[in-house]
């Protein structure tokens, strides 16, 4: 950091190298103080002690400040020695070793150990413990205690044990106070401490100064009980407090162990010493990876469950789009027909909310019901995509008047690369009773007549998507009044354990033993049963339909007043008049009459929403009336001469008309005898 | 199935044109639409077959008949043809139109009248 101000722009050199000045005096002040204090415990010899901090302030400042703060080091070492003891050439050699020791040390870390990092991940600190703390060290006692011996200060006997108390008072330096000053430099990786936090840590001081002032103030061998307060601060707090705690416990077994108590106050003061330091190192080697571990390990689990968060969100956003896509493709509801009882199910398959069934039920302008059911391969958000191209583009074709067969190999030719999917297009006329269907790939359609004979509608060509085979056949069937219909996607009949013809088979049955029931309910019970309770592995979609004859003395419809509505009027009118004797003549002329009347009203209602209308048809031995009633107060009519023309159309074709106005709205009444014996 | 259809093609410069289906509200502004614009300026006239039409109301006639109108101003021939079975033939004769020189019985018989006229 220092190297790199320094050499920073010319402009600013005498302002950064005021600061690097600065700098380097502090740290050789930092230096000189630790140094002093180190000295003091000075037994052996007056120049190696046991207790020696500054290599630790050493290592530390030049891995945070980098190699070019070392003259810091150098003076505060020298000062330090010339006014301890020694010579000028002694305390030279002293100086030089500490300093080398420390760079040595320093670019040994910032090469193999992690640099400034060093404290923060356990396989780095186990090479800082060897490569700074082992063998960086034995520079500095090796340099020291030479010089010493050269100026004559060390006897050669003494040499081996003057070398090994420098050397493990800079081990013990180094493992116990860098950690402590460069982890407190470095920013906090915890962030900021809550209430319960502060009061935590608070604790751990306090008991730590306890737990030192009873341990070490006893003669019992009771260091085995600062062991779980360490591993207390190293689970709980964190590397940065473990260093702290160790700092903390080690000044108050120095200050107890001189003072001859405790579990190392054994010997000589130099051996009490060194027993603390190489317990206290031992402590820190243990308990700082200790506490790093953990630490990385609540980091992994804080990103792992971050980015949990993250694709769970994701997850259900994709989740919820598609879902509601898919909803909006579904119909909102059903044609409602006179005669026809319909019910439509989409069950998801769990987890995954989406698939590609959809259904859908439209009456085409012939008054024909028009059925679809398909499946496309793939979910999401993707295969509800292809599901509304198909759904449009076959209603846009079904209602230009193109044949099934036909519909389905332009759905194939809409196919994109990739896009796969299988159909069932069935139309149901229901004046003739015929079924006209084209299935590409789906499973058959199950017709049930009301006596409860059950038939697979079969032929099939290829799903859509494939490219293969554009030819696709019109199949044909015959219904009769009181048929069902299920029309359903492959998830209805798939099960792990049984085979597709099993499906069928339970479907057939649970359909049959449903026969009688209204369409809702029977509905619940072919899904249940054939599913045999269980959730769909797939997701299932499925149609059922009852189509009864229109029989009877009665027919009412109620319709919106839209000239659409005109064309259901027909349909269900000559649904209801097929049985009835009536010759071709005179079933044109009560549809135009009834067409005539209903027209003035579609025309009167001027397009007001939700304005509707009734028409009422009754057989009474052979007199039929049609009533066509409109229900608003709505403004007086225009195009009277249109409605003119009606009214002398509705003359002509039927026996008598009656028109009634009141302030609820209008009724026209044709009546007309149909039985050679009644007619007049 | 649409609602109604129709079939044009040209016949010794004669446009044949078969409705079939239904014609009401809905859809007979279409329909005149679509038999206007079957007949090209070239052609000598239009012969309109409606034997196979199921379905027509008053408001149908009246559309077809601003057809017939409109092609007159273009100097074009135009014919109905409606045979006399038809269910649909009460109809015309309550608007009048049965004894109309415009409504034929037979394609043939009103092809050949605007051939002759002209």
């Amino acid at each position: 950091m220092v190297s790199s101000s320094i050499d920073s722009v010319p402009l600013c050199r005498t302002a950064t190298a005021a600061r690097a000045a600065i700098i380097i005096l502090a740290l050789a002040g930092t230096y000189f103080v630790a140094a002093k204090l180190g000295l003091r415990l000075a037994f052996l010899n007056a120049s190696a002690t046991a207790v020696w901090p500054p290599t630790g302030i050493a290592i530390a400042a030049l891995l945070l400040l980098g190699p070019r703060a070392w003259p810091g080091v150098f003076l505060g070492a020298f000062a330090a020695n010339i006014t301890t003891a020694g010579t000028a050439a002694t305390s030279l050699g002293i100086a030089l070793g500490n300093t080398l020791e420390g760079l040595v040390a320093a670019s040994l870390v910032m090469r193999f150990a992690g640099g400034v990092r060093t404290f923060e991940r356990a396989p780095d600190l186990f090479r800082y413990a060897l490569l700074a703390a082992v063998l960086s060290t034995t520079i500095s006692a090796t340099i020291g205690v030479t010089s010493l011996a050269l100026a004559g200060l060390v006897q050669g006997s003494e040499y081996g044990a003057v070398w090994f108390t420098w050397w493990l008072g800079d081990a013990a330096g180094a493992l116990i106070v860098a950690p402590l000053l460069v982890l407190w430099a470095r920013p906090s990786a915890s962030g900021r401490w809550d209430r319960a936090r502060q009061i935590e840590a608070a604790l751990v001081i306090l008991i730590t100064v306890a737990v030192g002032n009873i341990v070490f103030a006893t003669d019992l061998p009771m260091a085995f009980a600062t062991v779980p307060i360490l591993a207390w601060t190293a689970f709980r707090l964190g590397p940065r407090e473990t260093a702290a705690v160790t700092v903390l416990l080690a000044a108050v077994a120095i200050w107890r162990t001189l003072q001859g108590t405790g579990p190392f106050a054994v010997g000589s003061e130099n051996t009490s010493l060194l027993l603390l330091q190489a317990f206290m190192a031992t402590m820190a080697l243990v308990n700082l990876p200790l506490a790093t571990v953990v630490a990385e390990r609540r980091e992994v689990t804080r990103l792992l469950r971050e980015s949990e968060g993250r694709f769970r969100e994701l997850y259900y956003h994709e989740r919820s789009t598609a879902e509601i896509l898919q909803r909006s493709l579904l119909p909102r509801a059903l044609p409602d027909i006179p005669g026809v009882e319909a019910a439509a199910r989409y069950l998801p398959a769990e987890p995954e909310a989406v698939g590609g069934d959809w259904y859908d039920a439209l009456v085409l302008p012939g008054g024909e019901l028009a059925l679809a059911i398909g499946d496309v391969s793939g979910h999401g958000a993707e295969a509800a995509a292809v599901m509304g191209k198909l759904r449009n583009t076959l209603w846009a074709y079904a209602l230009e008047g193109l044949d099934p067969a036909r519909i389905l190999q332009r759905l194939n030719e809409a196919m994109e690369p990739g896009e796969m999917a299988t159909l069932l297009y069935m139309v149901v006329d229901l004046l003739s009773w015929k079924v006209r269907y084209v299935s590409a790939g789906h499973p058959p359609a199950l017709l049930m007549g009301p006596e409860g004979a059950a038939t697979y509608l079969h032929g099939s060509d290829l799903p859509l998507g494939t490219k293969l085979d554009r030819r696709y056949r019109e199949q044909a069937a015959d219904l009769t009044a009181g048929s069902m219909l299920i029309l359903y996607t492959d998830g209805l009949i798939e099960h792990r354990e049984s085979s597709l013809d099993a499906g069928l088979g339970r479907l057939e049955a649970s359909f049959r033993e449903a026969s009688g029931a209204a369409v809702e309910e029977a509905m619940d019970d072919v899904v249940r049963k054939t599913l045999e309770g269980r959730a769909p592995r797939d997701d299932v979609a499925v149609l059922l339909v009852r189509i009864a004859a229109l029989e009877g003395k009665r027919l009412t419809l109620q319709l919106p007043a839209v000239p659409a509505s005109l064309g259901e009027i027909r349909h269900a009118l000559r649904r209801w008049l097929a049985p009835k004797p009536l010759a071709e003549g005179d079933l044109s002329a009560l549809l135009i009459a009834t067409g005539e009347a209903a027209t003035n009203t579609v025309e009167h209602a001027y397009g007001l929403a939700d304005a509707t209308f009734t028409v009422e048809a009754t057989d009474e031995d052979g007199l039929l009336t049609i009533a066509v009633s409109d229900t608003g107060a709505w403004r007086p009519p225009r195009n009277v001469q249109h409605r003119g023309r009606g009214f002398r159309v509705m003359h002509g074709l039927v026996d008598a008309v009656d028109v009634q106005t009141t302030e609820h709205g209008t009724s026209v009444r044709l009546m007309r005898h149909i039985r050679a014996g009644v007619r007049t | 199935m649409e609602l109604a259809r129709v079939a044009a093609s040209l016949e010794d410069g004669l446009v044949i044109a078969r409705l079939s289906g239904e014609i009401d509200l809905t859809n007979a502004a279409e329909i005149a639409d679509r038999l206007f614009r079957a007949v090209p300026h070239t052609a000598q006239g239009v012969v309109i077959d409606l034997s196979d039409l199921r379905y027509i109301d008053s408001r149908g006639v009246y559309v077809l008949l601003q057809v017939l109108e409109r092609l007159g101003i273009r100097q074009q021939e135009a014919r109905l043809v409606l045979p006399d079975e038809s269910p649909l033939f009460r109809l015309f004769t309550i608007l009048s139109i049965d004894k109309s020189p415009g409504l034929h019985r037979t394609v043939q018989q009103a092809a050949e009248r605007i051939r002759t006229q002209s």
